[in-house]
């Protein structure tokens, strides 16, 4: 098995009283989309930047491409898009580039060409050499996505990316983290943004208060356990009192029809007894909530820790 | 290769707020006018002239008596004018007969005044002779070989624009004089205070702007370690400083040059020390610039210190000191006590509390000011004649010294930056 591209165990840092981080432990595989949600001042930005070595003096453990969080050397093959970033206002687009990448030890020859591409490619070539001062706000998001791509980094974090970005710019900014994963980079995301997280993570954690209280697969994790949705052929009606003999629970859904799976039960049992009626089945999918959904539910259960122990 | 690349961003950063173009302007301005300086070698009658208009002003007493050029020579004509051999006669003119009589004072201090001025004239022998107006007293000057070694020495009269505006009789000094003066007051003085504060202001911001909230991410998730970065920084913008005052101060050397034909590279000694004083300022700009992340506030702190620094530096020198001799002397001709060999005093006045403080804050602060008057010095030596420093006394200065003065500036240095980087390396962004 690889080595996890970066890896955190219990890790926790206080800004004087506030406790930013709490014992946070993960780990992201080379390749992975990794999605961290959570509030604001949950401490997603804290963990980005201790891995970066931004933050200094966190208690804990923190590897970012095998090497311990804050060794500088590993940063040139690092790519990083801050929130809320301010770019230097003397500089052009083009300028910047040139001072960053000189910074990150990508040689001249690779500048020359990459720089003109990476901007066309978030479509800033054409403002590539006006002062930085002139541009909107979303021209600067995408300038910070360039600056974060143009040494073709191994591991990407971004930070919000989406933030203060009109509906297409988003989308094109997810088109492009799905090219990056195309291409095997390893990619951590921040963001409050859930639905947009939803449509491009492998894995997301749900951070509150500086503590993980949730982590998986995006998949397994908006898999509303034992609920499916049965269609028919039209026309025809499921009978729904003869399945609740047979203890399903049964509600009609739209023109559908919804069906919660006891403990013991599994959807077998229901699709044999539609054929059996001569029924046709047209429609059979597990039901998925919303990862808006989880996340509003798994903060209720935060709240209210009473209910039920809280998952690890 | 990175630190080229701080250099163009300091550039870049520079260019970009245009108080450059203000130096540059400047520059531009003072090369201009002194490209249009025209030198004029004035003879002698004409000095002569200039002398006793200023003893009017200086002694005259109400303009109740004046003084006049009756007659002026040089003995061995063909010669060059530095090499002559001069006779000339002066004339004290006095209200009345009476006066003329009891007129011992005012003939003396004509000479002494005519010997202050005419220092470089050798063998000045006087006497009185008669004249036919009872209420003038003539004096005969004779003076045999000059302490001048060329051309350069012998005094010249600058007039502005080509010529077309001449500064007057004040305005008589050595050719060499004047570009000591120029280079030493205008330039290393005034200018190099004035390309400091703008240095100053300049680049202030530079380091607050890299930490601002928003930017500093960007610059601190770099593979370079955070000491470098600062360090980076800072040289960055002391080799723009460096740059500027180079090209100010060459192009000022250059057209100096071309107007007078005095070539003396010692003057370029002074883009240093203009540098290395603004490293000491930088140095302080930085720190609070990493402690306060704003650029008002290390313009406010370095300006403070600065200040701090001149006021020690000048008090210091002030009471260590001696009165010049000629200073002396004219203040003894003034009261009319010519000859009664007070001579030099140290700083009378100075009471004991200012002289501790002031030697103990000059013995542990970074002595900047000492910088400046080494500088005069070395001017001084490089540009002007033997007989011309005896005459202005440049051996007074001799207390201060380069490796101390250096020295301290360069561990201010060290301290103040290695404060700043501590503070960088640790902090959390
Ligand atoms: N430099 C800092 N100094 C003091 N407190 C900070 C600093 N940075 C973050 N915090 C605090 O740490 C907590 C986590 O912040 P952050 O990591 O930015 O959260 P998120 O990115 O999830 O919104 C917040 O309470 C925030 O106020
Ligand atoms: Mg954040």
């Amino acid at each position: 098995m690889n080595a996890p591209a970066l890896e955190t165990r219990d890790l926790a840092k206080r800004y004087g009283k506030i406790e930013a981080l709490r014992g946070v432990s993960l780990s992201v595989e080379p390749g992975e989309i990794y999605g961290l949600l959570g509030q604001n001042g949950a401490g997603k930005t804290t963990l980005i930047k201790i891995l970066l070595g931004i933050t200094r003096n966190w208690k804990g453990e923190a590897r970012l491409l095998g090497q311990p969080a804050g060794k500088s050397a590993v940063l040139a093959r690092v790519g990083y898009l801050p929130e809320d970033h301010r770019f230097p206002e003397y500089h052009t687009g083009a300028s910047l580039l040139q001072f960053y990448g000189q910074l990150l030890g990508v040689s001249r020859d690779l500048r020359r060409t990459r720089i003109p591409a990476i901007l066309d490619t978030v479509g800033l070539a054409d403002r590539m050499h006006t002062k930085i001062r002139g541009y909107s706000k979303g021209m600067k998001q995408r300038l910070g996505v360039a600056q974060a791509l143009m040494h073709d980094p191994e591991v990407i974090f971004l930070d919000e990316p989406t933030d203060g970005v009109d509906p297409l710019g988003r989308k094109e900014i997810r088109t492009m983290i799905l090219q990056l994963k195309a291409q095997n980079r390893t990619i951590f995301l921040n963001s409050h943004l859930l639905g947009e997280v939803e449509l491009i993570c492998d894995r997301v954690g749900i951070l509150q208060k500086g503590r993980m209280v949730r982590e998986g697969e995006v998949a397994t994790l908006t898999r509303q356990k034992g609920s499916f949705l049965v269609g028919l052929a039209p026309g025809q009606t499921l009978p729904v009192a003869e399945l609740q003999k047979l203890d399903y629970v049964v509600a009609p859904y739209g023109e559908r029809w919804e069906i919660h799976l006891r403990d013991d039960q599994t959807i077998d049992p229901v699709v044999d007894f539609i054929r059996s009626q001569g029924l046709n089945l047209r429609h059979l999918v597990e039901k998925r909530q919303s990862l808006e959904d989880l996340f509003l539910e798994t903060l209720k259960e935060r709240e209210a820790p009473t209910q039920r122990p809280v998952p690890r | 290769m990175k630190f080229f690349a701080f250099l163009k961003d300091s550039f870049r950063e520079t260019l970009d707020s245009k108080v450059l173009y203000v130096t540059f302007g400047l520059s531009l301005l003072l090369m201009l006018l002194l490209g249009s300086v025209s030198f004029r070698m004035v003879p002698i009658k004409e000095q002569l002239d200039g002398l006793c208009w200023l003893y009017g002003l200086a002694f005259g007493q109400g303009s109740s008596t004046t003084a006049e050029v009756v007659d002026a020579r040089q003995l061995n004509a063909p010669e060059d004018a530095w090499k002559g051999d001069y006779q000339f006669t002066l004339a004290v003119r006095f209200p009345d007969e009476d006066r003329a009589r009891s007129g011992a004072v005012q003939a003396g201090q004509l000479e002494f005044f005519t010997r202050e001025m005419f220092w470089w004239l050798k063998d000045l022998k006087v006497r009185k002779v008669d004249s036919a107006n009872k209420s003038e007293v003539h004096l005969e000057f004779t003076s045999r070989g000059t302490r001048l070694n060329s051309d350069r020495s012998w005094p010249h009269e600058p007039g502005l624009f080509f010529g077309a505006l001449p500064l007057g009789p004040l305005f008589r000094q050595s050719l060499a004089y004047w570009v000591y003066w120029i280079e030493n007051r205008l330039v290393n003085g005034a200018g190099g205070w004035l390309v400091v504060l703008l240095a100053v202001v300049v680049t202030a911001p530079f380091v607050p702007n890299m930490l601002r909230k928003g930017t500093v991410d960007f610059i601190v998730s770099k593979p370079i370690r955070r000491p470098a970065l600062l360090a980076f920084k800072y040289i960055g913008g002391l080799t723009f400083v460096f740059l500027n005052a180079l090209i100010a101060i060459g192009g000022i050397w250059f057209v100096l040059g071309l107007r007078t034909g005095i070539w003396a590279p010692g003057f370029l000694v002074s883009v240093l020390i203009i540098t290395f004083f603004f490293a000491v300022l930088y140095a302080v700009s930085t720190l609070f610039g990493v402690l306060s992340r704003s650029a008002i506030l290390s313009i406010l702190m370095t300006c403070a210190v600065w200040a701090i620094l001149w006021v020690v530096g000048l008090v210091y020198k002030n009471i260590h000191t001696p009165e010049s001799a000629s200073a002396a002397r004219m203040r003894e001709a003034q009261s009319g006590r010519l000859g009664q060999a007070e001579g030099p005093q140290t700083n009378p006045g100075s009471p004991s509390w200012l002289r501790i403080t002031a030697d103990s804050l000059h013995a542990v602060l970074p002595r900047t000011d000492d910088l400046g008057t080494l500088t005069t010095l070395f001017l001084s030596n490089e540009l002007l004649s033997e007989g011309e420093r005896d005459h202005l006394e440049f051996k007074r200065d001799i207390a201060f010294s380069w490796t101390a003065s250096i020295g301290i500036c360069l561990a201010y240095i060290g301290v103040l930056l290695g404060l700043a980087c501590w503070r960088f390396a640790t902090k959390d962004y």
